[in-house]
């Protein structure tokens, strides 16, 4: 189970995660309602209008929620694709959107900006993928787009509950006008393993030393599981993305980095990389305040912080991406380097 | 409660028997002061509370009827969501509130349906407001003893179950939430009812309430004595060593930006260093907490060497 922030008597007290299921009335009967219940038969369910009479709330304390997060089933009905905000990397791509069908996640990483995004600590879960569907139809019918489906959750760490990621390769499959990337931490690629995956779906890992990862990054998988999971995508033909992002102070920065570099391409063929970023931590300084205030203990602003244009980010932050870039690039073409 | 509790026959004949040491004093002698706020409509309802927390009457309060120790503070707010709301509202701005500070509504309630059992407590995990259609919904988040339940909020009794939506039914639960998330996050309002009557619309004997509460007493002590200790935060800074960086503030005379800054750098030092919470990482700072300088400037330079010393 999941370590959390909290001493482990007091955590104790507290029931597991999903002990609660929050289901607007509008969608009960709806098929990935049903699966999601029966996959959780012992979850209290609680009959709700509108998600937003209990995810918007007020006052809710999200650190304290997320020791026992809830999930709400919803119908989303409006705004099913977004447009790219300037601070997402585009890979170059023209039509850069995301799109969230699922809200928060259940991995608890320190430096989170979900943290200070949403009201609440609980999972929204969108069941009507449908219409996401139709609206990526509508977006693509004149031109090509690019599309980011989680980076507001971990779809395929959710893959067990709600089969999301397996019925959007599925529909990319059959939409060439779109170009999805599925971003994750999770270990989780097995869900999907027996997919038949088109070029169009991309899987991007997000990949942090083990040092971070339990320092930081409560409750998500060890590096070497997110490994394990890398290589079966590989050995399955596909080219990955790996996100070394968010990089993060650490003791002992320069080895930690140059080992963690060292232990990838120990077991990951390059020529199953398709690309890599790097992005030092950064986060902009309205969010950092408001971050701070709900945790007054965070690691990650424990160290000293620089802010340039309104965002802040390490004092050290040029030295920290060359260190991981010089490391990188000895075994990759600078090009697909970012 | 639901029914017409104004003619609730007011008998002293209940008997309650010496109770054990409660689990919630256990618990909060254990911590911090932290309080725990009760609500209920009627003193009936309060009374077997009173007696088993052992609280005493706050003459003081020449509006409701309050009663305290060091750890609880009790209201009895009236009947219906108005009064509830009323009382909820007088008894949270007479004290400053504490993230850790809960409110608990305890009482009857009246059930529709045949599977409530009569004397069996729920928890409240939605409440719906009979007259504005409402819903409001409390975190449930701790481990209970209790089955939980939704519950309709209406203005007048009710007696019959045709309209209820609800599994259970009652006069302040709405007024109550709505009220008590004034001042507080949804995790730090719950509620604990009690089926007393199944909308048969007679009149229940003060003695059967009084049984009813009692019954369930020891049970909703011991949630209580887990929501009492769940909240609380821990604390950076460890009391001996907010004490030593306190001496090196004065010693150094050392100004108020200082001052901030001076706990900020160790808070984050901390932080950074201490991650088995079992090394006294601060301990460096005792051959400065006994310094007394004589002029600013000394004290601006020792400052100095402090903070670097804080950003290794
Ligand atoms: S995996 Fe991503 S979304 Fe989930 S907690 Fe970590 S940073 Fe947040």
């Amino acid at each position: 189970m999941k370590e959390k922030n909290c001493s482990g008597k007091l955590l104790e007290n507290y029931l597991n995660s999903f002990s609660h299921i929050y289901i607007e009335k509008e969608i009960l009967g709806h098929e990935v309602t049903e699966q999601i219940l029966k996959r959780l038969p012992k979850a209290q369910r609680v009959l709700i209008n509108n998600y937003r009479d209990i995810f918007n709330r007020p006052r809710q304390n999200y650190i304290i929620q997320k020791r026992s997060q809830k999930l709400i089933l919803a119908k989303k009905k409006f705004d099913f694709i977004y447009p790219g905000s300037g601070l997402c990397e585009n890979f170059g791509e023209e039509h850069f959107y995301y799109s969230s069908s699922i809200m928060n996640c259940f991995y608890e990483c320190e430096y989170c900006y979900l943290q200070g995004m949403y009201p609440s600590g609980n999972i929204v879960i969108f069941v009507n993928l449908e219409d996401y569907f139709s609206a990526v139809d509508e977006l693509t019918r004149d031109k090509k787009i690019y599309l980011c489906l989680s980076y507001e959750s971990d779809l395929l760490a959710f893959e067990n509950l709600t089969g999301f990621t397996g019925r959007w390769i599925h529909y990319a499959r059959n939409n060439a006008n779109v170009l999805v990337e599925i971003r994750t931490k999770s270990a989780n690629f097995n869900a999907v393993a027996d997919k038949e995956i088109p070029r169009n779906v991309i899987f991007a890992w997000t990949l942090s030393p083990q040092e971070v990862i339990q320092n930081y990054e409560a409750g998500a998988p060890s590096l070497e599981a997110r490994l394990n999971s890398i290589r079966q995508a590989i050995a399955k033909g596909l080219k990955v993305r790996l996100s070394l992002e968010p990089l993060i102070m650490i003791d002992d920065l320069e080895t930690v980095y140059k080992n963690f570099i060292h232990s990838i391409f120990a077991v990951i063929p390059p020529e199953g990389i398709r690309d890599v970023n790097i992005g030092v931590f950064r986060m902009s300084r309205e969010h950092m305040k408001r971050i701070s205030k709900l945790k007054k203990n965070s690691k990650v602003f424990a160290y000293e912080m620089n802010c340039v244009d309104g965002n802040v980010s390490y004092k050290q932050e040029r030295e920290m991406k060359q260190i991981v870039y010089n490391e990188v690039i000895k075994y990759l073409e600078k090009d697909k380097v970012y | 409660m639901t029914g017409d509790m104004g003619t609730v026959l007011l008998s002293h004949n209940y008997v309650t028997e010496e109770p054990s040491p409660c689990h919630l004093s256990i618990a909060k002698n254990e911590r911090t002061t932290n309080m725990l706020y009760i609500a209920t409509a009627l003193y009936i309802e309060a009374k077997p509370v009173i007696e088993y927390f052992k609280l005493k009457r706050n003459n003081e309060d020449h509006y409701f009827q309050v009663f305290h120790n060091d750890i609880i503070a009790l209201i009895i707010t009236g009947v219906g969501k108005v009064n509830s709301a009323i009382g909820v509202s007088h008894i949270l701005s007479q004290h400053t509130l504490k993230e850790e500070d809960c409110i608990v509504n305890i009482g009857i309630c009246g059930a529709g349906t045949e599977d409530a059992g009569i004397g069996r407590a729920y928890l409240i995990n939605k409440i719906t407001d009979h007259e504005t259609g409402r819903d409001f919904y409390p975190d449930v988040l701790m481990r209970h003893p209790f089955e939980e339940a939704d519950i309709e909020t209406y203005a007048s009794p009710v007696t019959t179950e045709s309209n209820l939506s609800a599994k259970l039914c009652d006069m302040e639960s709405s007024g109550f939430y709505q009220a008590a998330s004034k001042f507080f996050s949804p995790h730090q309002i719950y509620m604990i009812k009690i089926v007393s009557d199944r909308l048969e619309g007679e009149r229940l004997k003060e003695d059967f309430i009084l049984e009813l509460i009692h019954n369930n007493l020891e049970a909703i002590d011991k949630f209580l004595a887990v929501i009492a200790e769940s909240f609380q935060k821990e604390e950076i800074l460890q009391a001996d060593e907010r004490r030593m960086i306190a001496g090196v503030i004065q010693g150094l005379r050392l100004t108020e930006a200082q001052k901030n800054q001076l706990v900020k750098a160790c808070e984050n030092y901390k932080i950074r260093k201490d991650k088995t919470n079992s090394v006294n990482v601060l301990d460096f700072l005792k051959e400065y907490e006994n310094l007394r300088v004589k002029t600013k400037d000394e004290g601006k330079k020792l400052f100095r060497q402090i903070i670097g010393k804080l950003s290794e």
